[in-house]
């Protein structure tokens, strides 16, 4: 029955889908209101339908419901409710029924939210979203059904074992035990909390730059090529490239929690492939403020937020098509051609439809640029170095590799090596740039007043550094990283300095009051420098934990000591193995953290033996300055009296992490509204600005 | 379809609105940058070349800076010195084994090239592959550095609003007054 009703529910979604699109794209061409509004109406029932869809797969996992291949796929008996929680989106069907979900609850909020202030463009917004999840909804349903159950047909020789999603002629349910000992359980390596959030976070980002992607190619449809469009979406992307960048950074903890191999960033195919869109999102988050202000780069803008989403399909296409291998991809499906044909198909449509566009002179820039030194050269040379960085990293990921073995009939892997050697530099340049740009007027600007306004900065970059050298930093790479980086941080921290200090002078408001008011009167400039901190803080931690990271494998007798560096040993105490009540073999060790003579940390790094696989968890001693972090690799199988470690030291690791939690911070406060206002006075205003229904007479 | 493409060359309206001085700056500003990017590739490709080394002790660490660089042949994409399956166990025996007969680091990543292919390193050996491997950034950022000189050119034609000298004017468009007091703030 629960599989019924999930069944009929993705149906009718997808029903509504359709229904969506073809009234929605009728009505905006005859502007008929009636038409336009019941699409609307088609396109918000996606969501309670998915949700109940979802709902039942929810509960279908939890209850055990073993029948369902995807319930018996990825769980069993013993899974405990958090992980068949989790399930939802373990595995390749459930996680596209997941996906359609968020993505029609992003459709939901842009319909609710943008309707009255953009109406014109909403028919062909509504078409948009509509059609990418209906092809979502198509694959989910005709290709990668997560309610597929598993039947049994008696036949006169053998009875005939049968997946089907609806119920065949003359079958019958399998017993309950036999699909009981079938049940698989859920992939080891998404038994970690991280997998709660990291995922869903990863998803809200994706189909969350659905929405300027479907606002952009509505102003191309329409013929509305104003910048209402950009205005409509920025919140929206920033909502997006923040659930993105969560995602990376949960990602990269879960990475560094359970993959065991002691960092957080590997340069995997499918991590890069997450990567591009945040890369490209953020190029777009920055040129859009200069189409928004000044009316110039359209076309660019276009291109970008078609790159954005072009990425996230592509991304998709990548990790669920086979494409690439990895800890993250699902495994080889035949949804690979259809989503190849999707992504392309939905680039080249956007692509001719920019071009016919600017063919037609409609996408001609408002002002032009009056002076080198302006913020938008600043915006316009980030652009230049984010596209370079994708371009570089889509090369290292997936260009390189294609082109090597389609044309040369060798097999190559691009890995860290290539990715360290070009991309730092690239970094580097984006620094710097983070560093000038915010300080630089809109128009133009004098070199000598940008110097007087970076001089603070930059001297305290340079007590900074002078600081670092003192304290025994001296490797010139890291210096001159270390200065670079900084710079952008002391700009940010100085400009709200400067703000918070002209309010405590002209309005008498003390520090807090004058910093709130800071904020509360400018989100937008003030959230991007928490931002940009927070950048700055994930800069610091990147060069300390890749430049300084110390790692040694050694093999240990009980109650040896070995030495680390000058301030770090470990004693490996003891061996033991454990059975946990799910079932697994724990093979465990117990070592003590020694620094500078002092016990400090009783860490416990063990392997958990799966029936699958093997996982590696490691230990980990964390503090503000590093974090010791130990694996497991091997032992004594008789006498259990020796082990062998990997030990790794990860200076400023930590900054990493905080450093992302600042940057989520800063993304809040620059994409919180100003201020409410309600709804009768937004249709007012709406009203009197203009704007009318479709279908009303001039 | 006919696109009309707007073209490279300037137009009048264009030529009038370049500077030279400010192009050339302009283009130093992006030729410094990418040079930058292009520099740092072959700075940062001069590693160690081989040389044959006596027999010595092995450490698992002598093991695991070869092994970094390489793959494991069964987990795509997973290094060989982190990865947990036993053909990786085995190749970073082989690796051991080759270190204490006295291979230098470079022959045994060519021994194992030689039988299993370049895809068992993280940047290929060979050097046309070598080539493909980095000429392709190098291309298409200078693609992008062409792009970015288009933009700035077209950008520096047409009705270039008029120079702004005042501190307050200069200020962001959307908050000029809350700026233009913050300014004057300071200044006293």
């Amino acid at each position: 029955m629960l599989a019924e009703i999930g069944i009929t529910s993705t149906f009718l979604a997808l029903a509504a889908t359709i229904y969506a699109v073809v009234t929605a794209t009728i009505g905006g061409k005859t502007h008929s209101e009636r038409l336009v509004i019941s699409a609307r109406n088609a396109a918000l029932a996606t969501f309670p339908l998915l949700l109940l869809a979802c709902a039942v797969l929810l509960i279908a996992l939890i209850a055990g419901d073993f029948q369902i291949n995807y319930v018996r796929s990825t769980t069993d008996p013993q899974t405990p409710v958090f992980y068949r929680i989790t399930a939802l989106w373990g595995s390749q069907e459930g996680s596209l029924l997941f996906w359609s979900l968020m993505m029609s609850l992003f459709s939901a909020g842009a319909l609710i939210l943008n309707w009255h202030s953009e109406r014109r463009l909403m028919p062909y917004v509504t078409a948009y979203l509509m059609a990418v999840l209906a092809f979502f909804l198509v694959i989910t349903i005709f290709l990668e059904n997560p309610f597929e159950r598993v039947w049994l047909i008696p036949q006169a020789q053998e009875t005939q074992v049968v997946d089907s999603v609806l119920i065949p002629a003359n079958a019958v349910a399998p017993l309950e035990q036999n699909l009981v000992n079938n049940a698989q359980g859920l992939n080891p390596l998404l038994r970690h909390f991280g997998m709660i959030i990291h995922p869903p976070m990863l998803y809200l980002g994706f189909t969350g730059f659905v929405i300027p992607f479907a606002f952009a190619m509505a102003a191309l449809a329409s013929g509305d090529l104003s910048s209402n469009w950009i205005k409509a979406t920025r919140r929206w992307a920033l909502v997006a490239w923040l659930f993105l960048g969560l995602g990376l950074i949960l990602g990269g903890r879960w990475a560094y929690d359970v993959l065991g191999w002691g960092g957080y960033w590997g340069w995997d195919p499918v991590e890069n492939a997450a990567f591009l869109p945040w890369l490209i999102g953020t190029a777009f988050i920055h040129s859009a403020m200069i189409q928004e202000k000044r009316g110039m780069l359209k076309v660019w803008n276009m291109f970008l937020v078609i790159g954005t989403f072009s990425a996230v399909m592509f991304g998709t296409f990548a990790t669920r098509s086979g494409l690439v291998e990895s800890v993250h991809s699902f495994a080889r499906s035949q949804i690979g051609l259809p989503m190849f044909l999707f992504w392309s198909g939905i680039t080249l449509v956007s692509v001719t439809m920019i071009l016919w566009r600017w063919n037609r002179g409609e996408l001609k820039d408002d002002h032009h640029n009056s002076g080198i030194l302006s913020r938008e050269t600043m915006f316009v040379l980030n652009n230049v170095v984010f596209v370079a960085l994708s371009v570089a990293i889509f090369w290292g990921s997936f260009g390189a590799p294609i082109i090597s073995e389609l044309f040369l009939d060798e097999t190559i892997t691009l890995g860290s090596q290539y990715f360290m050697r070009v991309t730092p530099p690239l970094f580097a340049v984006m620094f710097i740039l983070m560093g000038i740009a915010p300080v630089t007027a809109w128009g133009a600007t004098s070199a000598a007043r940008l110097g007087s306004t970076v001089l603070v900065p930059a001297v305290m970059t340079l007590v900074f550094v002078a600081l670092i050298v003192v304290t025994g930093t001296t490797l010139p790479v890291a210096v001159i990283s270390y200065g670079i980086v900084s710079f952008a941080g002391f700009v940010a921290i100085y400009e709200i300095y400067r703000g918070a200090r002209a309010r405590m002078r002209s309005k008498g408001e003390n520090p807090v009051v004058a910093t709130y008011s800071l904020f509360t009167r400018n989100r937008r400039r003030y959230g991007g420098y928490i931002v940009h901190l927070g950048i700055t803080i994930i800069g610091i931690g990147v060069i300390g934990s890749t430049l300084f990271q110390t790692t040694t494998e050694q093999t240990l007798n009980t109650g040896e000591t070995v030495a680390i560096n000058e301030a770090y040993s470990m004693r490996f105490d003891r061996f033991e193995i454990q059975q946990a009540t799910d079932g697994r073999i724990i093979d465990r060790a117990y070592v003590t953290v020694i620094k500078n003579g002092e016990d400090v940390a009783q860490l416990s790094p063990r392997i958990d033996q799966f029936p699958t696989m093997p996982m590696t968890i490691a230990g980990a001693h964390s503090t503000i300055e590093n974090d010791f972090y130990v694996l497991l690799q091997d032992w004594d199988t008789d006498t259990f009296d020796s082990a062998t470690f990997t030990i790794y030291i990860n200076p400023l690791i930590n900054l990493v992490w905080w450093g992302g939690l600042i940057l989520i911070i800063g993304t809040f406060i620059s994409a919180w509204p100003n201020e409410t206002v309600p709804a009768n006075l937004r249709n007012r205003s709406a009203i009197k600005a203009g704007a009318r229904p479709i279908g009303a007479t001039a | 379809m006919k696109f009309n493409i707007p073209s490279l060359n300037p137009s009048p309206l264009h030529r009038e609105g370049l500077d030279s001085a400010s192009l050339k700056m302009m283009v130093g500003i992006l030729v410094v940058l990418m040079s930058i990017f292009l520099f740092a590739l072959p700075l940062s490709a001069q590693e160690s070349t081989p040389e044959a080394q006596p027999t010595r002790a092995v450490t698992s660490d002598d093991v695991n800076e070869v092994a970094s660089g390489m793959f494991c042949p069964i987990c795509e994409n997973e290094p060989l010195d982190t990865c947990r399956a036993n053909t990786c166990v085995i190749w970073r025996g082989e690796i051991r084994d080759m270190l204490e007969q006295g291979f230098s680091e470079q022959q045994v990543v060519d021994n194992f090239i030689g039988r299993f292919g370049q895809r068992v390193v993280d940047v290929p050996q060979d050097d046309g592959l070598r080539l493909l491997t980095f000429i392709g950034p190098i291309v298409l950022g200078l693609l992008a550095l062409i792009v970015g000189i288009i933009t700035f050119s077209r950008w520096r034609g047409g009705d270039v609003p008029p120079r702004v000298t005042t501190t307050s004017a200069n200020l962001d468009a959307g908050n000029d007054d809350y700026r233009s007091q913050l300014e004057s703030d300071l200044r006293e």
